[in-house]
Protein backbone atom coordinates (compact mmCIF):
# COMPACT_ATOMS: atom_id res chain seq x y z
CA UNK A 1 0.00 0.00 0.00
CA UNK A 2 1.31 3.69 -0.82
CA UNK A 3 -1.01 5.49 1.24
CA UNK A 4 -1.40 5.04 4.96
CA UNK A 5 -5.60 5.29 4.41
CA UNK A 6 -7.38 2.50 2.72
CA UNK A 7 -10.19 4.52 1.64
CA UNK A 8 -7.86 6.68 -0.26
CA UNK A 9 -5.82 3.58 -2.10
CA UNK A 10 -10.11 2.57 -3.35
CA UNK A 11 -10.24 5.86 -4.81
CA UNK A 12 -6.80 6.46 -6.32
CA UNK A 13 -7.50 2.43 -7.72
CA UNK A 14 -11.18 3.67 -9.17
CA UNK A 15 -9.23 6.63 -10.60
CA UNK A 16 -6.80 4.92 -12.43
CA UNK A 17 -9.33 2.65 -14.54
CA UNK A 18 -10.30 5.77 -16.19
CA UNK A 19 -8.71 6.00 -19.67
CA UNK A 20 -5.82 8.55 -19.96
CA UNK A 21 -5.54 8.55 -16.09
CA UNK A 22 -2.38 6.59 -14.93
CA UNK A 23 -0.87 5.58 -11.45
CA UNK A 24 0.47 9.36 -10.68
CA UNK A 25 -2.39 11.26 -11.88
CA UNK A 26 -4.61 9.14 -10.11
CA UNK A 27 -3.07 9.87 -6.83
CA UNK A 28 -2.85 13.10 -7.24
CA UNK A 29 -6.90 13.28 -8.00
CA UNK A 30 -7.31 11.10 -5.18
CA UNK A 31 -5.57 13.20 -2.41
CA UNK A 32 -7.08 16.33 -4.16
CA UNK A 33 -10.57 14.76 -3.20
CA UNK A 34 -9.29 14.66 0.27
CA UNK A 35 -8.79 18.60 0.00
CA UNK A 36 -12.58 19.42 -1.25
CA UNK A 37 -15.06 20.87 0.89
CA UNK A 38 -18.00 18.08 1.55
CA UNK A 39 -20.53 19.66 -0.39
CA UNK A 40 -17.89 19.57 -3.29
CA UNK A 41 -17.83 16.12 -3.11
CA UNK A 42 -21.26 15.27 -2.66
CA UNK A 43 -22.60 17.14 -5.62
CA UNK A 44 -19.42 15.38 -7.93
CA UNK A 45 -20.67 11.99 -6.54
CA UNK A 46 -24.61 12.97 -7.59
CA UNK A 47 -22.83 14.52 -11.07
CA UNK A 48 -21.58 11.01 -11.73
CA UNK A 49 -24.66 8.91 -10.96
CA UNK A 50 -27.09 11.37 -12.59
CA UNK A 51 -24.76 10.52 -15.58
CA UNK A 52 -25.52 6.62 -15.47
CA UNK A 53 -29.02 7.13 -14.24
CA UNK A 54 -30.32 9.56 -17.41
CA UNK A 55 -28.44 9.54 -20.03
CA UNK A 56 -29.75 7.01 -22.08
CA UNK A 57 -29.65 5.90 -26.59
CA UNK A 58 -31.67 7.86 -28.93
CA UNK A 59 -34.03 5.46 -29.81
CA UNK A 60 -33.61 6.94 -33.56
CA UNK A 61 -29.84 8.04 -33.57
CA UNK A 62 -28.24 6.07 -31.29
CA UNK A 63 -26.32 9.38 -29.78
CA UNK A 64 -26.47 9.87 -26.03
CA UNK A 65 -29.21 11.90 -24.68
CA UNK A 66 -31.57 12.61 -21.97
CA UNK A 67 -34.46 12.51 -23.65
CA UNK A 68 -35.48 10.62 -25.99
CA UNK A 69 -35.80 11.00 -28.86
CA UNK A 70 -32.54 13.33 -28.97
CA UNK A 71 -33.07 16.97 -29.73
CA UNK A 72 -31.29 16.99 -32.77
CA UNK A 73 -33.57 14.57 -34.13
CA UNK A 74 -36.71 16.09 -32.58
CA UNK A 75 -35.56 19.45 -33.88
CA UNK A 76 -37.97 20.28 -37.19
CA UNK A 77 -35.41 22.59 -38.23
CA UNK A 78 -32.86 19.62 -39.13
CA UNK A 79 -33.22 17.83 -42.47
CA UNK A 80 -33.86 14.31 -42.30
CA UNK A 81 -33.19 13.41 -45.51
CA UNK A 82 -29.55 13.39 -44.87
CA UNK A 83 -28.15 11.06 -42.45
CA UNK A 84 -24.61 11.34 -41.35
CA UNK A 85 -23.47 7.96 -40.19
CA UNK A 86 -20.80 8.47 -37.44
CA UNK A 87 -18.93 6.05 -35.02
CA UNK A 88 -19.07 7.93 -31.70
CA UNK A 89 -21.13 10.85 -29.90
CA UNK A 90 -17.96 13.11 -29.45
CA UNK A 91 -18.11 12.83 -33.47
CA UNK A 92 -21.42 14.17 -33.24
CA UNK A 93 -19.75 17.03 -31.16
CA UNK A 94 -16.95 17.35 -33.62
CA UNK A 95 -19.01 17.98 -36.65
CA UNK A 96 -21.97 20.08 -34.49
CA UNK A 97 -19.03 22.41 -33.76
CA UNK A 98 -18.86 23.62 -37.60
CA UNK A 99 -22.25 24.30 -37.76
CA UNK A 100 -21.87 23.33 -41.10
CA UNK A 101 -24.58 20.07 -41.03
CA UNK A 102 -28.47 20.77 -40.97
CA UNK A 103 -28.71 17.04 -41.51
CA UNK A 104 -29.33 13.99 -38.42
CA UNK A 105 -27.20 11.63 -37.20
CA UNK A 106 -26.74 8.00 -37.03
CA UNK A 107 -24.09 6.90 -34.48
CA UNK A 108 -22.67 3.00 -34.99
CA UNK A 109 -20.94 2.90 -31.75
CA UNK A 110 -17.55 2.29 -32.95
CA UNK A 111 -15.99 0.82 -35.91
CA UNK A 112 -15.44 -2.36 -37.69
CA UNK A 113 -12.50 -3.70 -36.70
CA UNK A 114 -11.12 -7.17 -38.17
CA UNK A 115 -8.31 -7.71 -36.11
CA UNK A 116 -10.18 -7.18 -32.37
CA UNK A 117 -13.02 -9.36 -33.88
CA UNK A 118 -15.61 -6.59 -34.06
CA UNK A 119 -18.07 -7.42 -36.56
CA UNK A 120 -21.14 -5.85 -38.17
CA UNK A 121 -23.10 -7.42 -35.42
CA UNK A 122 -21.28 -5.71 -32.90
CA UNK A 123 -22.44 -1.94 -33.92
CA UNK A 124 -26.20 -0.40 -34.60
CA UNK A 125 -25.74 -1.42 -38.11
CA UNK A 126 -29.15 -3.21 -37.95
CA UNK A 127 -30.73 -0.03 -36.78
CA UNK A 128 -29.56 2.16 -39.65
CA UNK A 129 -31.10 -0.49 -42.39
CA UNK A 130 -33.82 -0.52 -39.71
CA UNK A 131 -34.61 3.17 -39.56
CA UNK A 132 -33.33 3.74 -43.38
CA UNK A 133 -36.03 1.61 -44.57
CA UNK A 134 -39.25 3.52 -42.96
CA UNK A 135 -38.08 7.06 -43.77
CA UNK A 136 -37.47 9.77 -46.28
CA UNK A 137 -33.59 9.06 -46.68
CA UNK A 138 -32.53 10.61 -49.57
CA UNK A 139 -28.40 10.70 -48.65
CA UNK A 140 -25.88 9.19 -46.33
CA UNK A 141 -23.25 10.73 -45.16
CA UNK A 142 -20.14 8.34 -44.19
CA UNK A 143 -18.31 10.71 -41.58
CA UNK A 144 -15.84 7.63 -40.20
CA UNK A 145 -12.20 7.46 -38.94
CA UNK A 146 -9.35 7.35 -41.67
CA UNK A 147 -8.21 4.64 -40.05
CA UNK A 148 -7.92 1.07 -40.83
CA UNK A 149 -11.14 0.32 -38.49
CA UNK A 150 -12.87 2.99 -40.01
CA UNK A 151 -12.27 2.51 -43.58
CA UNK A 152 -13.33 -1.41 -43.30
CA UNK A 153 -16.60 0.31 -41.51
CA UNK A 154 -16.95 2.39 -44.77
CA UNK A 155 -16.57 -0.02 -47.36
CA UNK A 156 -18.91 -2.17 -45.63
CA UNK A 157 -21.36 0.28 -45.42
CA UNK A 158 -21.09 1.74 -48.46
CA UNK A 159 -21.97 -1.88 -50.28
CA UNK A 160 -24.06 -2.66 -47.95
CA UNK A 161 -25.97 0.73 -48.32
CA UNK A 162 -25.40 1.27 -52.44
CA UNK A 163 -28.59 -1.14 -53.31
CA UNK A 164 -30.96 0.60 -51.48
CA UNK A 165 -30.94 3.38 -54.33
CA UNK A 166 -30.06 6.32 -52.28
CA UNK A 167 -26.64 8.28 -52.68
CA UNK A 168 -24.15 7.70 -50.01
CA UNK A 169 -21.30 9.52 -49.78
CA UNK A 170 -17.97 9.83 -47.86
CA UNK A 171 -16.12 12.79 -46.13
CA UNK A 172 -13.26 13.52 -48.06
CA UNK A 173 -9.65 12.48 -46.38
CA UNK A 174 -7.27 14.80 -47.06
CA UNK A 175 -4.42 17.34 -45.71
CA UNK A 176 -5.60 19.08 -42.62
CA UNK A 177 -5.88 22.86 -42.81
CA UNK A 178 -2.84 25.08 -42.56
CA UNK A 179 -0.17 22.26 -43.53
CA UNK A 180 2.20 22.81 -46.16
CA UNK A 181 1.83 19.97 -49.24
CA UNK A 182 5.93 19.37 -48.59
CA UNK A 183 5.19 18.14 -45.31
CA UNK A 184 2.59 15.73 -45.79
CA UNK A 185 2.78 11.93 -45.53
CA UNK A 186 2.45 9.75 -48.67
CA UNK A 187 -0.48 8.06 -46.98
CA UNK A 188 -1.80 11.43 -46.82
CA UNK A 189 -1.19 12.92 -50.02
CA UNK A 190 -1.79 9.91 -52.09
CA UNK A 191 -5.40 9.94 -50.41
CA UNK A 192 -5.88 13.45 -50.90
CA UNK A 193 -5.21 12.91 -54.33
CA UNK A 194 -7.52 10.49 -55.12
CA UNK A 195 -10.53 12.62 -53.11
CA UNK A 196 -9.41 15.52 -55.40
CA UNK A 197 -12.82 17.57 -56.88
CA UNK A 198 -12.93 19.42 -59.73
CA UNK A 199 -12.91 23.39 -59.15
CA UNK B 1 21.32 3.11 -30.37
CA UNK B 2 19.34 4.93 -33.40
CA UNK B 3 19.01 2.42 -36.12
CA UNK B 4 17.08 1.74 -39.07
CA UNK B 5 14.98 -0.79 -40.61
CA UNK B 6 12.02 -1.33 -42.76
CA UNK B 7 9.04 -2.77 -41.30
CA UNK B 8 5.30 -3.37 -41.74
CA UNK B 9 2.85 -2.30 -39.10
CA UNK B 10 0.99 -5.16 -37.18
CA UNK B 11 -0.79 -3.50 -34.92
CA UNK B 12 -1.55 0.11 -34.18
CA UNK B 13 -3.06 1.13 -30.15
CA UNK B 14 -4.26 3.97 -29.01
CA UNK B 15 -1.73 5.06 -25.94
CA UNK B 16 -3.04 8.14 -23.49
CA UNK B 17 -4.26 10.70 -25.14
CA UNK B 18 -1.91 11.68 -28.10
CA UNK B 19 0.28 8.61 -28.48
CA UNK B 20 0.25 5.08 -30.21
CA UNK B 21 2.00 1.99 -29.45
CA UNK B 22 2.76 0.07 -32.43
CA UNK B 23 3.88 -3.46 -33.15
CA UNK B 24 5.72 -3.60 -36.15
CA UNK B 25 7.48 -6.92 -37.73
CA UNK B 26 10.55 -5.20 -39.13
CA UNK B 27 13.78 -6.61 -41.17
CA UNK B 28 15.95 -6.48 -39.11
CA UNK B 29 15.26 -6.77 -35.56
CA UNK B 30 11.96 -9.30 -36.10
CA UNK B 31 8.67 -7.70 -34.09
CA UNK B 32 9.49 -4.98 -32.62
CA UNK B 33 6.83 -3.22 -30.50
CA UNK B 34 7.51 0.88 -30.12
CA UNK B 35 5.77 4.06 -28.94
CA UNK B 36 4.97 7.23 -31.19
CA UNK B 37 4.73 10.02 -28.82
CA UNK B 38 2.33 12.42 -30.42
CA UNK B 39 1.17 10.16 -33.33
CA UNK B 40 -2.76 10.79 -32.94
CA UNK B 41 -2.40 14.60 -33.21
CA UNK B 42 -3.47 16.23 -36.66
CA UNK B 43 -0.20 17.75 -37.24
CA UNK B 44 1.78 14.70 -36.71
CA UNK B 45 4.93 14.13 -38.35
CA UNK B 46 3.77 10.42 -37.92
CA UNK B 47 1.01 11.23 -40.51
CA UNK B 48 -0.67 7.92 -41.73
CA UNK B 49 2.00 5.42 -41.91
CA UNK B 50 1.09 3.91 -38.57
CA UNK B 51 -2.27 2.64 -39.68
CA UNK B 52 -2.02 -1.57 -40.11
CA UNK B 53 -0.83 -2.66 -43.46
CA UNK B 54 1.78 0.30 -43.97
CA UNK B 55 5.08 -0.79 -44.99
CA UNK B 56 7.40 1.70 -43.27
CA UNK B 57 11.08 2.96 -43.11
CA UNK B 58 11.36 3.36 -39.26
CA UNK B 59 13.95 4.89 -37.15
CA UNK B 60 14.04 4.05 -34.13
CA UNK B 61 15.64 4.61 -30.87
CA UNK B 62 16.63 1.12 -29.78
CA UNK B 63 17.50 -0.22 -26.41
CA UNK B 64 17.90 -4.31 -26.11
CA UNK B 65 16.71 -4.52 -22.89
CA UNK B 66 13.95 -1.96 -23.56
CA UNK B 67 10.39 -3.68 -24.60
CA UNK B 68 8.95 -1.07 -25.87
CA UNK B 69 10.94 1.28 -28.34
CA UNK B 70 10.57 4.66 -29.15
CA UNK B 71 9.56 5.82 -32.35
CA UNK B 72 11.60 8.82 -33.82
CA UNK B 73 10.47 8.64 -37.69
CA UNK B 74 8.14 6.54 -39.45
CA UNK B 75 7.95 7.02 -43.57
CA UNK B 76 5.61 5.07 -46.02
CA UNK B 77 7.54 2.91 -48.40
CA UNK B 78 4.50 1.43 -49.51
CA UNK B 79 0.68 2.62 -49.50
CA UNK B 80 -1.50 -0.39 -50.71
CA UNK B 81 -4.69 1.33 -52.17
CA UNK B 82 -6.23 -1.47 -53.03
CA UNK B 83 -5.75 -3.48 -49.99
CA UNK B 84 -7.59 -0.30 -48.54
CA UNK B 85 -10.39 0.02 -50.91
CA UNK B 86 -12.06 -3.25 -50.94
CA UNK B 87 -13.21 -5.40 -48.22
CA UNK B 88 -12.25 -8.67 -49.08
CA UNK B 89 -8.57 -7.89 -50.08
CA UNK B 90 -8.52 -5.84 -46.88
CA UNK B 91 -9.47 -8.69 -44.59
CA UNK B 92 -7.54 -11.22 -45.96
CA UNK B 93 -4.02 -8.43 -45.49
CA UNK B 94 -5.40 -8.14 -42.28
CA UNK B 95 -5.74 -12.11 -41.47
CA UNK B 96 -2.00 -12.01 -42.70
CA UNK B 97 -0.57 -9.51 -40.61
CA UNK B 98 -2.68 -11.18 -37.72
CA UNK B 99 -0.60 -14.14 -37.79
CA UNK B 100 2.05 -13.03 -38.37
CA UNK B 101 1.90 -11.77 -35.10
CA UNK B 102 0.63 -14.75 -33.22
CA UNK B 103 3.48 -16.90 -34.61
CA UNK B 104 6.08 -14.56 -33.87
CA UNK B 105 7.84 -13.41 -30.59
CA UNK B 106 10.96 -11.87 -29.75
CA UNK B 107 13.17 -13.92 -32.11
CA UNK B 108 15.78 -12.14 -34.17
CA UNK B 109 15.18 -10.84 -37.39
CA UNK B 110 14.15 -13.20 -40.21
CA UNK B 111 14.86 -12.00 -43.90
CA UNK B 112 13.32 -14.86 -45.35
CA UNK B 113 9.95 -14.22 -43.00
CA UNK B 114 10.29 -10.48 -43.87
CA UNK B 115 10.33 -10.86 -47.67
CA UNK B 116 7.58 -13.66 -47.59
CA UNK B 117 5.20 -10.94 -45.61
CA UNK B 118 6.04 -7.73 -48.06
CA UNK B 119 5.90 -10.07 -51.10
CA UNK B 120 2.28 -11.56 -50.06
CA UNK B 121 0.80 -8.55 -49.44
CA UNK B 122 2.67 -6.76 -52.81
CA UNK B 123 1.04 -9.82 -54.57
CA UNK B 124 -2.25 -9.22 -52.59
CA UNK B 125 -2.54 -5.67 -53.80
CA UNK B 126 -2.29 -6.20 -57.71
CA UNK B 127 -4.33 -9.64 -57.78
CA UNK B 128 -7.81 -9.89 -59.33
CA UNK B 129 -9.55 -12.58 -57.76
CA UNK B 130 -9.48 -15.38 -54.93
CA UNK B 131 -7.45 -13.30 -52.48
CA UNK B 132 -8.19 -15.71 -49.89
CA UNK B 133 -5.55 -17.69 -51.82
CA UNK B 134 -3.15 -15.32 -50.26
CA UNK B 135 -3.80 -15.85 -46.39
CA UNK B 136 -3.83 -19.65 -47.48
CA UNK B 137 -0.77 -19.36 -49.01
CA UNK B 138 0.77 -17.08 -46.41
CA UNK B 139 0.00 -19.82 -43.62
CA UNK B 140 1.71 -22.68 -45.47
CA UNK B 141 4.80 -20.48 -46.86
CA UNK B 142 5.48 -18.82 -43.20
CA UNK B 143 4.89 -22.41 -41.04
CA UNK B 144 7.52 -23.19 -43.84
CA UNK B 145 10.29 -20.63 -42.90
CA UNK B 146 9.84 -20.82 -39.48
CA UNK B 147 10.88 -24.68 -39.65
CA UNK B 148 7.58 -26.91 -40.84
CA UNK B 149 7.14 -27.12 -44.12
CA UNK B 150 5.52 -29.96 -45.27
CA UNK B 151 5.81 -32.41 -48.08
CA UNK B 152 3.38 -32.54 -50.01
CA UNK B 153 4.79 -34.27 -53.23
CA UNK B 154 4.42 -38.20 -52.75
CA UNK B 155 3.59 -40.62 -50.04
CA UNK B 156 6.12 -40.53 -47.68
CA UNK B 157 5.82 -44.79 -47.91
CA UNK B 158 6.36 -45.80 -50.96
CA UNK B 159 7.26 -42.25 -52.94
CA UNK B 160 4.09 -42.60 -55.58
CA UNK B 161 3.91 -39.16 -56.42
CA UNK B 162 -0.19 -37.55 -55.97
CA UNK B 163 -1.02 -37.67 -59.46
CA UNK B 164 -0.88 -41.46 -58.89
CA UNK B 165 -2.82 -41.56 -56.35
CA UNK B 166 -5.92 -39.06 -57.74
CA UNK B 167 -7.59 -42.52 -58.17
CA UNK B 168 -7.67 -43.54 -54.61
CA UNK B 169 -9.58 -40.18 -53.41
CA UNK B 170 -7.83 -39.39 -50.28
CA UNK B 171 -4.77 -40.17 -48.33
CA UNK B 172 -3.56 -39.42 -45.00
CA UNK B 173 -1.95 -36.28 -44.30
CA UNK B 174 0.14 -36.33 -40.70
CA UNK B 175 0.17 -32.99 -39.82
CA UNK B 176 2.60 -33.69 -36.86
CA UNK B 177 4.87 -35.13 -39.55
CA UNK B 178 4.10 -32.72 -42.24
CA UNK B 179 3.73 -36.04 -44.21
CA UNK B 180 1.75 -37.68 -47.17
CA UNK B 181 0.47 -41.69 -47.31
CA UNK B 182 -1.38 -43.56 -49.53
CA UNK B 183 -4.01 -45.99 -48.40
CA UNK B 184 -1.66 -49.05 -49.23
CA UNK B 185 1.10 -47.65 -46.72
CA UNK B 186 -1.33 -46.18 -44.35
CA UNK B 187 -2.37 -49.20 -41.68
CA UNK B 188 -5.91 -49.21 -42.25
CA UNK B 189 -7.14 -47.74 -38.96
CA UNK B 190 -9.78 -45.54 -39.24
CA UNK B 191 -8.54 -41.82 -39.60
CA UNK B 192 -11.87 -39.21 -39.39
CA UNK B 193 -11.52 -36.57 -42.10
CA UNK B 194 -10.37 -33.77 -40.59
CA UNK B 195 -13.04 -31.75 -38.59
CA UNK B 196 -14.03 -35.15 -36.76
CA UNK B 197 -10.73 -34.84 -36.18
CA UNK B 198 -11.09 -31.59 -34.32
CA UNK B 199 -13.92 -32.66 -32.21
CA UNK B 200 -11.91 -35.94 -30.88
CA UNK B 201 -8.95 -33.69 -29.71
CA UNK B 202 -10.81 -31.09 -28.24
CA UNK B 203 -12.90 -33.23 -26.08
CA UNK B 204 -9.97 -34.55 -24.69
CA UNK B 205 -10.11 -37.96 -25.66
CA UNK B 206 -8.15 -40.00 -28.59
CA UNK B 207 -5.03 -41.87 -28.74
CA UNK B 208 -2.11 -39.43 -29.01
CA UNK B 209 -0.46 -41.65 -32.18
CA UNK B 210 -3.74 -41.14 -33.82
CA UNK B 211 -3.62 -37.10 -32.91
CA UNK B 212 -3.35 -34.85 -36.17
CA UNK B 213 -4.02 -37.55 -38.62
CA UNK B 214 -6.28 -36.77 -41.05
CA UNK B 215 -7.92 -37.94 -44.20
CA UNK B 216 -7.52 -35.14 -46.95
CA UNK B 217 -9.04 -35.31 -50.50
CA UNK B 218 -6.27 -35.47 -53.19
CA UNK B 219 -7.64 -32.64 -54.76
CA UNK B 220 -7.27 -30.59 -51.52
CA UNK B 221 -3.22 -31.89 -51.24
CA UNK B 222 -2.55 -30.74 -54.79
CA UNK B 223 -4.03 -27.64 -53.42
CA UNK B 224 -2.13 -27.25 -50.64
CA UNK B 225 0.89 -28.13 -52.88
CA UNK B 226 0.45 -25.62 -55.49
CA UNK B 227 0.16 -22.93 -52.51
CA UNK B 228 3.31 -24.06 -51.04
CA UNK B 229 4.95 -23.68 -54.15
CA UNK B 230 3.38 -22.07 -56.92
CA UNK B 231 5.20 -17.99 -57.74
CA UNK B 232 3.13 -15.97 -55.33
CA UNK B 233 2.18 -14.05 -58.54
CA UNK B 234 0.32 -16.68 -60.05
CA UNK B 235 -1.29 -17.69 -56.38
CA UNK B 236 -5.10 -14.83 -57.14
CA UNK B 237 -5.68 -17.41 -60.90
CA UNK B 238 -5.67 -20.24 -58.79
CA UNK B 239 -9.01 -21.22 -58.58
CA UNK B 240 -10.10 -23.89 -55.41
CA UNK B 241 -13.80 -23.28 -55.68
CA UNK B 242 -15.51 -23.24 -52.00
CA UNK B 243 -15.40 -27.09 -51.13
CA UNK B 244 -12.22 -27.55 -51.67
CA UNK B 245 -11.33 -24.26 -50.85
CA UNK B 246 -12.83 -24.77 -46.91
CA UNK B 247 -11.29 -28.50 -46.85
CA UNK B 248 -7.87 -26.86 -46.97
CA UNK B 249 -8.19 -23.76 -44.50
CA UNK B 250 -9.77 -26.65 -42.30
CA UNK B 251 -6.60 -29.16 -43.00
CA UNK B 252 -4.22 -25.85 -42.66
CA UNK B 253 -5.88 -24.72 -39.00
CA UNK B 254 -4.89 -28.45 -38.15
CA UNK B 255 -1.32 -28.39 -39.59
CA UNK B 256 -0.52 -24.91 -38.05
CA UNK B 257 -2.47 -25.89 -33.97
CA UNK B 258 0.27 -28.93 -34.29
CA UNK B 259 2.92 -26.84 -34.70
CA UNK B 260 2.48 -24.09 -32.85
CA UNK B 261 0.06 -24.77 -29.90
CA UNK B 262 -0.87 -21.18 -28.53
CA UNK B 263 -2.30 -20.47 -32.10
CA UNK B 264 -5.89 -18.80 -31.50
CA UNK B 265 -8.15 -18.34 -34.43
CA UNK B 266 -7.12 -15.55 -36.96
CA UNK B 267 -10.37 -13.02 -36.24
CA UNK B 268 -9.44 -10.89 -39.18
CA UNK B 269 -10.07 -13.95 -42.08
CA UNK B 270 -13.25 -15.56 -39.84
CA UNK B 271 -14.69 -11.91 -40.43
CA UNK B 272 -14.74 -12.32 -44.05
CA UNK B 273 -17.56 -14.92 -43.05
CA UNK B 274 -19.36 -12.55 -41.27
CA UNK B 275 -18.92 -9.66 -43.64
CA UNK B 276 -20.75 -11.82 -46.17
CA UNK B 277 -23.87 -12.26 -43.70
CA UNK B 278 -26.87 -9.63 -43.05
CA UNK B 279 -26.46 -7.93 -39.79
CA UNK B 280 -28.63 -9.51 -37.49
ZN1 LIG C 1 -31.38 11.12 -32.01
ZN1 LIG D 1 2.44 -45.18 -50.31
Amino acid sequence: MIFTAESIEQLSEQFSQLPGIGRKTAHRLALYVVKMQREEVVSLARALVNVKDRVRYCTVCSNITEADPCPICSNTKRDKTVVCVVEEPTDVLALERTNEFAGVYHVLGGALSPLDGVGPEDLRIKELLQRLSDSTVEEIILALNSDVEGEATTLYLSKLLKPLCMKVTRIARGLPVGTDLEFADEATLSRALEGRIAV
Amino acid sequence: MITRTDAVVLKSMKYRDSSKIVTFYSRRFGKVKGIAKGARQMKSKFGGSLEPLSTVSLILYKKDQRELQLISQSDVLKTYKNIHSELERMAVGLAIIELINQLTHDEEGNDALYTLLVKSLDELECAHKHFMNFFLAFELRCASVLGYMPSLDACKGCGRKLDDLVAEDSAVFQTGKGAVLCNRCWQPETVPRQGVVQTVRSGGSGTSSDEGNIRVSIGALKGLQRLLHDPLESIGSLDLGSVLGNEIDGTLRLYLRQHFEDLKPIKSFDMLKRFKRPPA
